[in-house]
């Protein structure tokens, strides 16, 4: 059995990934039977990151705050969303309760008693606010510490800059987590940034930067571990680049066959990071592949029962349309 | 009370608020050592030291994306942008954002931010420190727009807005800073409720509506057509959104006639959306048309003084208004 201090990452630790991720998979794939059911609307895939938003759940303590890509549907999991508030918000129920069945699921994840805090789906708009949570945590010296993640598209935006900029000025105690999965919808990294390493751009603000590879789960947590403990040090904040294949199409709004080859989706189907955990946790002796099928099919099963009792809850009261527009 | 300028009246608000509650903080461009560019923070970095008195990098999205972020995280900012000819990069996390905090969370977040700006022109600004922003605000739910007139009121008014648990739009016509002086009341607990419209002076022959440095303009003009025996009632809205539909509409059932007078651009202003409520819930009462005074749909004032000028919404325009409307 390998030493588990190699990656830093324990037994216990790793299953629980392990857990989270099959977790995210099952959610994921029991949305996209639901869409071709006509049961629900919308997909927004996590296929192919659940190994970086995982981990970038994992790594925070309880008091810590998480400001999430619209795709982050992992990190939320592993933060503690449960596979029926879930789906209350794939279903656009009263009791979703992330929006009150007013957004896309995903679209604005916000979850006081998670501490992921409220992010709309205008791209790369939550970054500075992760910065302004950071500024206020290091005010009330609470020794929190704001994780945020975000798309490579989001990289182009200003928002980026001024977030990344403003936290450098500072110092702040937030890590900025790119899941890099070289699309934006179909436009290729190539369009997106005339320097692919997208990591190499916190040199230009100050602060650390990271490329790590987002399918190997044990470096992201080794990476994120250590950028959450040197923003909670007081070192400031870090930028780290997860380089992830993205498995699905953007959403169950867009076909990758118009502008993917059909080898290069098959490559992304290679590096999907749940079966390269698995078998990361087998050459360990961990997890055998039979009991990962148990996993699977546990997680599924709680997934589609989820599905099921979510479409039986009620929907909002149309005389709501206007609840909560103020105090 | 003593007599001050609006612009102390901005200033005494942010330092009792401050003094009042360690949650307020202000952030925004030159705000820090140099005390704003209009002096509007003089002396409360000093006073509060740099962490609650912050000198931001030139970045108007982060300006107000970092006030929401504190704002979720327990703190009260209070954003300046330096002119709101600039606020536009802002526009992003003001609507997408801040605005909607609340609502698309389902009650569960709140954003209580306040953006303060300086607009408004006919202080040689140019084209881009002249401009009137309000209305792109106004039409947006979840926001609050208020504007005061009076150094009593820009004191009250920013004391209620931070005060309040909802964004709060504060535009401050830089023309009145220190052209309008009045009595501004010591008491901490001054606060002008949001939503709360004042008439600045009765009348009976035809009600005009105003907000900002455009209420004064009201009132000179007031004064010229009196002598003629028209008796203007002039009505400072002081809140954009929420609206005083019951002030207005009441004055109007008064005098039959009225007339609203903004300095934005004519087409899509504030008071054409003034005008639709009068229109449809004060038509019964009208003994003439709704007549608008407002800036030309022109990109901004010019620096020129003599263009300026005839951009300018001035007290003989709106006299010229006030004869026609009451000669129906
Ligand atoms: C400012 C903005 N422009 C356009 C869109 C429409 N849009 C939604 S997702 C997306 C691609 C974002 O790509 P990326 O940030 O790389 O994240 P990914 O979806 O690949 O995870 C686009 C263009 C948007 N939501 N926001």
């Amino acid at each position: 059995m390998a030493a588990p201090a190699e990656a830093g990452l324990s037994r216990e630790e790793g299953l629980r990934l392990h857990r989270w991720m099959c977790a995210t998979k099952a959610l994921d794939d029991r949305m996209h039977i639901l869409v071709r059911q006509g049961r629900a609307p919308f997909v927004g895939s996590a296929r192919g990151h659940e190994g970086i938003q995982v981990t970038a759940a994992a790594v925070l303590e309880e008091q810590d705050w998480l400001v999430l890509h619209y795709r982050g549907l992992g990190s939320a999991v592993a933060r503690g969303l449960t596979a029926r508030e879930w789906m209350l918000a794939v279903f656009a129920r009263a009791a979703d309760p992330l929006s009150g069945g007013r957004n896309i699921p995903g679209g604005c994840f916000a979850h006081p008693r998670l501490r992921i805090a409220p992010t709309c789906q205008v791209v790369a708009t939550w970054i500075p606010k992760a910065a302004g949570i950071a500024y206020a945590a290091r005010w009330r010296r609470d020794g929190s510490v704001v994780m945020c993640t975000f798309g490579d598209g989001a990289t182009s935006k200003g928002d980026f800059h001024e977030g990344l900029n403003f936290a450098a000025v500072h110092r702040l105690p937030v890590v900025f987590v790119c899941e890099n999965n070289r699309y934006a919808i179909s436009v290729p990294l190539e369009l997106q940034a005339g320097n692919p390493c997208l990591a190499e751009r916190a040199a230009g603000y100050g602060m650390a930067g990271v490329v790590v590879d987002g399918t190997d789960v044990p470096a992201c947590h080794r990476e994120l571990r250590a950028a959450v403990a040197r923003a909670r040090a007081g070192d400031g904040p870090t930028l780290v680049e997860a380089r992830i294949w993205r498995i699905n199409s953007h959403t169950s709004e867009d076909d990758q066959s118009r502008y993917r080859s059909q080898e290069e989706i098959e490559e992304a189907r290679r590096h999907d990071p749940v079966a390269c955990f698995e078998r990361w946790l087998a050459d360990r002796g961990w997890l055998e592949p039979a009991e990962a099928e148990q996993v699977h099919r546990e997680l599924e099963a709680e997934a589609a029962e989820a599905a099921d009792w979510a479409e039986r809850q009620p929907e909002p009261r149309l005389q709501d349309l206007e609840a909560h527009l103020f105090a | 009370m003593a007599v001050k300028t609006l612009i102390e009246g901005v200033r005494e608000a942010l330092d009792e608020e401050m003094a009042r509650d360690e949650r307020v903080w202000v952030l925004g461009e030159d705000v820090g050592r140099k005390g704003g560019v209009f002096l509007a923070t003089e002396g409360l970095q000093e006073k509060y030291g740099p962490s609650r008195v912050l000198d931001t990098p030139l970045a108007e999205s982060c300006i107000v994306g970092v006030a929401i972020g504190s704002a979720l995280n327990g703190m009260i900012p209070v954003a300046e942008i330096q002119f709101a000819d600039f606020i536009h990069p802002a526009f992003d996390q003001i609507v997408s954002e801040a605005a909607r905090i609340r609502y698309r969370s389902n009650g569960s977040f709140s954003c209580p931010i306040v953006v303060r700006a300086p607009f408004g022109g006919g202080v040689h600004g140019g084209l881009y420190h002249s401009q009137s922003v309000e209305a792109f605000y106004a039409h947006v739910p979840g926001l609050k727009v208020v504007i005061p007139s009076t150094p009593a009121d820009a004191k009250g008014l920013l004391k209620a807005a931070i005060r309040d648990p909802d964004p709060v739009m504060f535009f401050e016509h830089k023309k009145t800073y220190r052209l309008v002086r009045g009595e501004v009341p010591e008491d901490g607990d001054h606060l002008v409720p949001l939503g709360r419209a004042a008439i600045r002076r009765q009348g009976t022959s035809l009600t005009c509506i105003a907000w900002g440095l455009m209420t004064h303009h009201c009132l000179e003009a007031a004064d010229q057509v009196a002598a003629e025996g028209i008796e203007a009632e002039v009505i400072d809205l002081r809140s954009l959104r929420p609206l005083d539909r019951d002030a207005i509409l009441d004055s109007v059932r008064k005098t039959a006639r009225a007339l609203i007078v903004y300095e934005d651009n004519l087409t899509g202003g504030f008071g054409a959306e003034v005008a639709a409520l009068i229109a449809s819930d004060g038509f019964e009462y009208l003994d003439a048309p709704i007549l608008r005074v407002a800036g030309p749909d022109v990109p901004a004032m010019p620096f020129n003084k003599p263009q300026e000028d005839a951009f300018m919404p001035g007290p003989d325009k709106i006299a010229a208004a006030m004869r026609k409307l009451a000669a129906y």
